[in-house]
């Protein structure tokens, strides 16, 4: 899920060497230590609580509850699944003041790291497997569990399994991280595997790493979430092509179970690209929306797509992702352009209490978020929490998405822009960067470039302006600061930046 | 700026000279000792009630011996620790550090001497005997008094002053401590106690001899380091008239009418935001009677209210009518209704504490006027005699007024989550409340009054100005026409006045102008008699402002006014921002503010072991070389905070209000020096910074808490969060001299005056360890677990009515293992992966703390020395065709999942090729004969195997040991002590192999269900 301390640190150290050989001038800190910030924040807190306000839902002291999945009930309840292997029902958990009340559902699971409820029963993804879990005596506790799917092997604690909610078929999908995050000792470690509700295993595609959230994008396509690592120059999401490679080889030893998937795909070179590797490559699939590290977040966590139909606020049919090291949230928009899936992520809200592992829409369309600080340095400095924020019902001045265009971007707002400010090329700077694509930890930004906006066509409602860019590059994340902009009553952008992955330029 | 790091340079000449004292060198030199003392159990030697007191064998040791001791052997940080704790109750009456100030104020409330103010010429063997015999010698300063009054009562207590000759202070050495102010008439017979207030039995409250070295060597530790006093200059006299004047202009918003733009000081006011309070939603807040009461006569309504009376000159009856008027102009802003809802009593109570607690008191005073339950102590007697003087009001409290009238239980409640919503000033700052303590607190507030249904009842039934819901200019339904005129009437004569009258001044509302007819403060005549904001006479012109200002705020203005071209120095603007956002009601700086004597007792700590550190707010001296300016300004900004245990909260003021000041800060407060070196980051290096901060290095987290896992002892700053908050500097100064820097701190000191303590460690040079130490907090969050860090223990048991299960790693299994705590006491882990049963035990179930901390690499601990471990390989397999066996998964076998029965007790499925097979166990009590200890815990296991086909030459291994003994027919006997029954009809063998004995069944299943019991007896 998130890699081991020390060898963040070690990996850090190979990246400023990186930096150096780059020619990049690093200035640390005071020059009698070297250390690696957590993460700097963007100092938004403030401004976003105008907006989006964080409501605490408490939990009993007695219980350490380490959400790790949520879900809805259908009367009204929330479900959590924990860390610890419990399911909980909390009544109250959605009301404007909560005041709530836990009861164990279910107890002794192993990581519940999904959590979907169906026909009168729980789907539940744990460690070792997929099981069904009914309450048959109704007494309000679970007393049967089937196991609907073990194929996969489990050896190492680093082995988590990620589980979402079911898909249109009712078929769950689980990602497999790697066996310690590195290498693929047990089938189908670093998989992604489909269990349909009969309890058949159909394997999807490999090359995972190290998954921490799985679910649809919000044109209903399976994505997950992926950490930065070996192959994974940074965070990002990724679509779960069927037959397609994510990017990690150590996984595609498993072809050999697999047979109808076809030919293996042939290994990726290491300090590549995965522009280059994609020709050479063919299942190789380009990954979705990159999360610059420690700019968007360090372990993008779980995530959910608002369908609230406007009550979470302008944001409807867009990613909402949380990151467990920052203690973040921020939002994604994805489409798919000359048959490839790319996107954008923006920030959103900042200061939660402790790491995001989870999030879930409720009824009233606000969003739950949970997680703990446990085993891996979050900025958060709660052990546990379960928070939520409510839309106040002020419109923030954002971007609201960014798009691709075969000689630019459209750039929509959440509210009108200053036509001025506007209309100026200036106010959007550009710039693009990507990633090593290699077998060692992360990656520098490399390859950076600084296209020009030449020309901004502004929508007659002022909401979108229609970028011409000259030096757009295939393969890069285009940054944008967005710092100058102004909406028509003078304000700034709540956040400036947004990180565009182009992994194709639309035809025309 | 220049003042600060002056006085901090002072202060380090002063720990250069004073504080190497040879005692220090050799205390850490033993110290192991520390980790045997710290972790020590307190219990042990202490119950042998024929051995003499600790204070008496101590004294037979003699004084200059335990001096030496002490000195040798004493630990001064667990010596710290014992000083703050509750049971010796050292710091109850003694302080420690301090600079002139800070002393002078504590010689209020103090009851013993400063002990960092101790001459460190005091010989070692005066400290040894002050502790064990603290009669011998007592300051005259502490000496005792009794005195009996002319009405017969006895009082005693310590002599604060003489005032006149004619009075006498005394502060009474009992709780509370009250001042007592005694006229001297009434004294008839003073007398000077032989006696220390100082209880002589104290020491043998110390669990043994150690730990009263431990003490004597703090106690040599922090004496002498006090005293270290502030520049004059700095000291409050000079902050005084103007800085408060200022204050006043931003409470009283002056600058709202009289523009200050050109005036030094008030230009760069850019931490004071004096908006009045927003009116747009104010229908939904205040009662429409209180609204209209307050508006006609505003002093009356609310004594000390910033609003001025704006109708001087007009008759009540006027008053009334324009009042009336724009509160129904108000009101039809908005179509919030105020209605009242009920008080629940429990609320009440919590809101009492909360209010006690959280920092409300700092600035609106104790409540125990009306709560007769809080008072500190009202026996009359003592009435009769003198005023407690802990009960003076203090002259810089805001009085909260008549809430019960005003305000519904919603609507405060909304205040208080919020205030900023209401009042954007921040003077009423956010203090991070939930919405239900904010209904404690309101329920409290609102309650308090005793008339707040009654309140409810007149609203409910009055003749409301407006009815609610309508809004300016749309018709209002249901009434006459004729009424609806007069309301729409009402309401524009009230807009009206509104503007004439000023209001719009401070209240700003959409779509209606500001005056701009005002003097500019620089050309107000401060001298006017009359006509003026400021006149002391009360002003009977209409229009003119009345103020219901105080005469030392009246000069204080003036004198504010009149400087206003002078320019202010960065410590002038800071004071001034301190004081407008009322910091110093809680905080000191310079000497100047911190929490009011008489308001200690409401400034509290869940953990009393940190001393008042861990209660009172810290000092903003040198803050601005102290934090991180992130930091600061996540803590003024977004409310972050590191102290959980101070109950009194940190509130927040909102970007905009404390800009100015987070900058003034950093101008003021230069970085400090440090000589950190350079350190190659190696894995030695770092290796040897963890050893540090761990168990055998300076134990930091004896008393500092680790990524939120707290200490034994006190949960004193989490160190993964120092390096983001502190600057360098600081902390190496602080590391140098702890006492200096935070007078009344716990944190000894390492270094004292630079010497090492633990030559041992790194390269043995302070500088080397300091930078050692520093690195270490730098990985923050990232850093590696000390060595030493105690865990609380975790323990999944059985409840004694249900069985308790735990899927997770168990030693002998692979990952897929499902433990299970049985009711009776017995346990057993199953593993799904190989369909087997792996383990049994007797006892407690398990510590899951393996799995359930850090990232959860390890395993499942069962609560048992005593395992009975069973060998790999699946249970059922079959006989000819057996898989080979290794730690892999059985290829013919599949994990089905689980049933519960009533008590929670699973039955394991699984599928072992065409068979299904449920593996159940029942945990009992087994009587194997007449007498009781012959009972014993047993497993009655009842295997079904369910089969569409007939399957031919099965085997079950039903256990495994070194020796596996045969008793008689169907009885065996495991290593002898478990005895395994299997059923008859069944062919039982025992067979031995490389790895030793299986006892095993053999049979076929024929078409159907097969049923196998086993039992397992201990």
């Amino acid at each position: 899920m998130y890699g081991d301390r020390w060898l963040i640190s070690f990996c850090v150290k190979s990246v400023i060497v990186h930096w150096m050989v780059a020619g990049f001038c690093i200035v640390m800190c005071s020059g009698w230590t070297v250390a690696q910030e957590l993460g700097g924040y963007w100092n938004t807190a403030e401004r976003e609580s105008e907006y989006y306000r964080i409501v605490e839902i408490s939990v009993p002291d007695e219980l350490a509850i380490e959400a790790s999945s949520m879900e809805v009930m259908p009367e009204g309840r929330l479900a959590l699944g924990t860390r610890r292997g419990d399911i909980l029902l909390v009544d109250g958990a959605f009301d404007e003041h909560p005041k709530t009340r836990f009861e164990v559902y279910a107890s002794g699971l192993d990581e519940v790291m999904g959590l979907a409820y169906r026909d009168d029963c729980f789907f539940v993804t744990q460690q070792t497997e997929i099981t069904r879990i009914r309450d048959l005596d109704q007494d309000g506790r679970a007393d049967e569990f089937r196991t609907l799917s073990d194929v996969w092997g489990f050896r190492n604690y680093h082995e988590f399994s990620f589980g979402s909610k079911p898909d249109a078929d009712g078929n769950l999908w689980v990602a497999l991280c790697l066996s310690k995050s590195y290498s693929s000792d047990v089938p189908f470690r670093g998989w992604c595997l489909k269990v349909t509700p009969a309890g058949e295993t159909i394997p999807v595609c490999g090359g995972i790493r190290s998954p921490c959230g799985i679910g649809p994008n919000e044109h209903g396509v399976m994505f997950y979430a992926e950490s930065q690592g070996p192959w994974n120059g940074s965070c990002s999401l990724k679509v779960l092509q069927p037959g397609g490679f994510m990017g990690h080889p150590a996984s595609l030893k498993w072809y050999s179970l697999t047979p109808e998937l076809g030919e293996r795909p042939t290994d990726p070179n290491t300090r590549s690209r995965i522009t280059v590797e994609r020709e050479r490559v063919k299942q190789l699939v380009p990954y979705a929306v990159v999360f610059p590290y420690i700019k968007m977040g360090r372990s993008i966590s779980g995530f959910m797509v608002d369908k609230t139909g406007g009550k979470f606020g302008p944001f409807e049919n867009q990613i909402f992702i949380g990151d467990f090291s920052l203690s973040i949230m921020m939002r994604a928009t994805t489409e798919l352009v000359n048959g490839v899936w790319q996107g954008a992520c923006y920030p959103f809200r900042e200061g939660l209490a402790t790491g995001v592992l989870c999030c879930q829409f409720t009824p009233s369309g606000d969003l739950l978020l949970g997680g703990t600080n446990r085993g891996w340095p979050v900025r958060g400095p709660r052990q546990y929490a379960i928070q939520r924020l409510d839309w106040t019902g002020k419109v923030p001045f954002e971007i609201h998405e960014i798009t691709a265009q075969p000689d630019g971007f459209r750039v929509r707002f959440t509210k009108s822009v200053d036509e001025d400010v506007a209309g100026k090329v200036d106010t959007y700077q550009l710039k693009t960067f990507t990633h090593v694509y290699q077998q060692g930890y992360g990656s520098p930004e490399v390859d950076e470039t600084i296209p020009r906006v030449v020309a901004v066509k502004l929508s007659d409602d002022r909401k979108e302006a229609k970028l011409v860019v000259d030096g757009l590059q295939k393969g890069h994340v285009h940054e944008f600061d967005l710092t100058a902009m102004r909406s028509t009553d003078d304000e700034t952008l709540l956040h400036h930046q947004a990180f565009y992955t182009l992994n194709e330029i639309p035809a025309d | 700026m220049v003042k600060s790091s002056l006085l901090w340079f002072r202060s380090l000449d002063a720990i250069g000279i004073r504080l190497v004292s040879v005692a220090c060198i050799f205390l850490f030199l033993v110290f192991p000792s520390v980790a045997q003392s710290q972790f020590r159990d307190s219990g042990a030697a202490a119950d042998d009630s024929q051995l003499p007191s600790l204070s008496a064998q101590l004294l037979a040791e003699g004084l200059p011996a335990l001096a030496r001791a002490s000195r040798e052997k004493g630990n001064p940080v667990q010596g710290a620790i014992y000083f703050a704790q509750k049971s010796l109750r050292c710091s109850e009456c003694h302080a420690r550090g301090g600079n002139a100030i800070a002393g002078a104020r504590d010689a209020l409330q103090r009851l013993g001497p400063n002990l960092s103010l101790l001459s460190e010429s005091i010989p070692d063997e005066a400290v040894v005997e002050s502790l064990l015999n603290p009669s011998a010698r007592i300051e005259q300063e502490y000496q005792s008094v009794l005195i009996i009054t002319a009405d017969g009562k006895q009082l005693s207590g310590r002599v604060i002053e003489e005032i006149n000759s004619d009075k006498l202070l005394l502060q009474e050495q009992v709780e509370p401590y009250r001042l007592i102010e005694l006229p001297a008439d009434e004294i008839v017979q003073r007398k000077i106690s032989d006696q220390s207030a100082m209880p002589s039995g104290l020491v043998d409250s110390l669990p043994d001899r150690q730990a009263f070295l431990d003490l004597v060597s703090y106690l040599y530790q922090i004496r002498g380091t006090g005293g270290v006093g502030i520049p004059e200059a700095m000291q409050a006299a000079a902050m005084g008239q103007r800085i408060a004047g200022l204050s006043l202009l931003d409470e009283f918003r002056c600058a709202r009418c009289h523009d200050a733009s050109g005036v030094v000081g008030v230009e760069r006011a850019t931490h004071a935001n004096p908006v009045g309070p927003d009116l747009r939603e104010v229908s939904g807040r205040v009662d429409p009677l209180y609204l209209r009461a307050f508006i006609a006569n505003p002093h009356a309504s609310k004594p000390g209210t910033v609003m001025p009376d704006n109708m001087q000159g007009m008759n009540a009856e006027r008053r009334e009518e324009v009042a009336s008027s724009i509160a129904a102009f108000l009101e039809s802003l908005s179509d919030r209704e105020f209605s009242r809802t009920e008080i629940e009593e429990e609320s009440v109570e919590r809101g009492l504490k909360l209010f006690h607690s959280v920092g409300c008191v700092a600035c609106h005073g104790p409540m125990t006027r009306d709560q007769q339950d809080m008072a500190v102590d009202s026996q009359s007697s003592e009435q009769a005699i003198g005023r407690d003087l802990t009960m003076e009001p203090i002259a810089h409290l805001f009085n909260l007024g008549k809430l019960a009238g005003k305000y519904s239980l919603s609507s405060l409640t909304e205040l208080l989550e919020d205030p900023r919503q209401a009042r954007p000033s921040a003077r009423m700052p956010n203090l991070g409340l939930t919405h239900w303590e904010a209904q404690d607190i309101a329920s409290y507030l609102l309650d308090r009054d005793g008339n707040y249904r009654e309140a409810s009842n007149l609203s409910d039934s009055s003749a409301v100005a407006v009815p609610s819901g309508q809004v300016r200019g749309q018709d209002l339904d249901g009434s006459s026409p004729d009424a609806q005129n007069a309301i729409a009437q009402k309401i524009k004569d009230g807009e009206r006045w509104f503007v004439t009258l000023n209001c719009v001044q401070c209240h700003e509302l959409e779509g209606l102008s500001q005056g701009r007819n005002f003097l500019s403060l620089k050309e107000l005549d401060l001298n006017a008699k009359s006509g003026s904001c400021l006149s002391a006479n009360e002003a009977t012109q209409v229009f003119v402002p009345r103020y219901d200002l105080r005469d030392e705020q009246i000069l204080a203005m003036k004198e504010a006014i009149r400087r206003l071209g002078e320019a202010l120095s960065v410590d002038e603007e800071i004071h001034w921002s301190l004081r407008s956002l009322r910091c110093t009601a809680c905080h000191d700086r310079d000497g100047v503010g911190g929490a009011h004597p008489s308001l200690d007792v409401y400034f509290q700590t869940t953990n009393q072991n940190l001393g008042p550190q861990g209660r009172l707010p810290p000092s903003l001296d040198s803050v601005g070389s102290k934090l991180n300016p992130k930091w600061l300004r996540q803590v003024l900004v977004e409310g972050r905070a590191v102290r959980p245990y101070m109950l009194t909260r940190m509130p927040v003021f909102g970007l905009g209000n404390v800009e100015g000041l987070l900058e003034h800060f950093y101008e003021a407060d230069q970085p400090m020096p440090h000589d950190f070196v350079q350190l190659p980051d190696t894995k030695e290096n770092r290796d040897a910074m963890t050893e540090m901060i761990g168990r055998n290095g300076l134990n930091c987290i004896a008393c500092h808490t680790f990524q939120n896992r707290g200490a034994d002892t006190m949960p004193a700053l989490d160190l993964t969060e120092m390096a983001e908050r502190l600057q360098p500097g600081w902390f190496y100064q602080y590391m140098l001299s702890p006492q200096s820097i935070r007078p009344n701190t716990v944190m000894p000191s390492f270094w004292p005056g630079g010497r090492v303590i633990r030559r041992d460690l790194m390269d043995g040079t302070t500088p080397t360890q300091i930078t050692g130490v520093w690195n270490y907090l730098q990985r923050g969050r990232q850093a590696p677990t000390p060595r030493g860090l105690q865990f609380e223990p975790i323990e999944l048991l059985s409840d004694g009515r249900e069985a308790v299960m735990l899927r997770r790693s168990y030693p002998n299994i692979g990952k897929r293992g499902i433990g299970v705590g049985y009711p009776s006491g017995i346990n057993l882990a199953y593993d799904a992966e190989q369909m087997r049963l792996a383990l049994m035990w007797k006892g407690g179930f398990a510590d899951p703390g393996g799995v359930w901390r850090g990232q959860g690499h390890g395993r499942v601990r069962p609560l048992s020395r005593e395992l009975w471990s069973l060998g790999l390989g699946p249970d059922l397999d079959s006989e000819r065709k057996a898989w080979l066996v290794d730690d892999g998964r059985p290829p013919n076998h599949q994990f089905r999942g689980y049933l519960l029965d009533a008590e929670r007790r699973p039955t394991f499925l699984y599928q072992f090729g065409v068979i299904e097979v449920e593996d159940y166990f029942f945990d009992a009590v087994s009587s194997g004969g007449s007498r009781p200890e012959d009972e014993s815990l047993k497993f009655s296991r009842t295997l079904k195997l369910k089969s569409d086909q007939f399957v031919a030459g099965l085997r079950f291994r039903v256990a495994t040991g070194s020796a596996i003994k045969s008793l008689k027919p169907r009885h065996y006997l495991v290593d002898d002590r478990l005895k395994v029954i299997v059923p008859e009809g069944f062919e039982a063998t025992v067979v031995t192999g490389e790895t030793g004995e299986a006892l095993r069944l053999l049979f076929d299943v024929p078409v159907g269900q097969t049923t196998v019991e086993i039992e397992y007896v201990w």
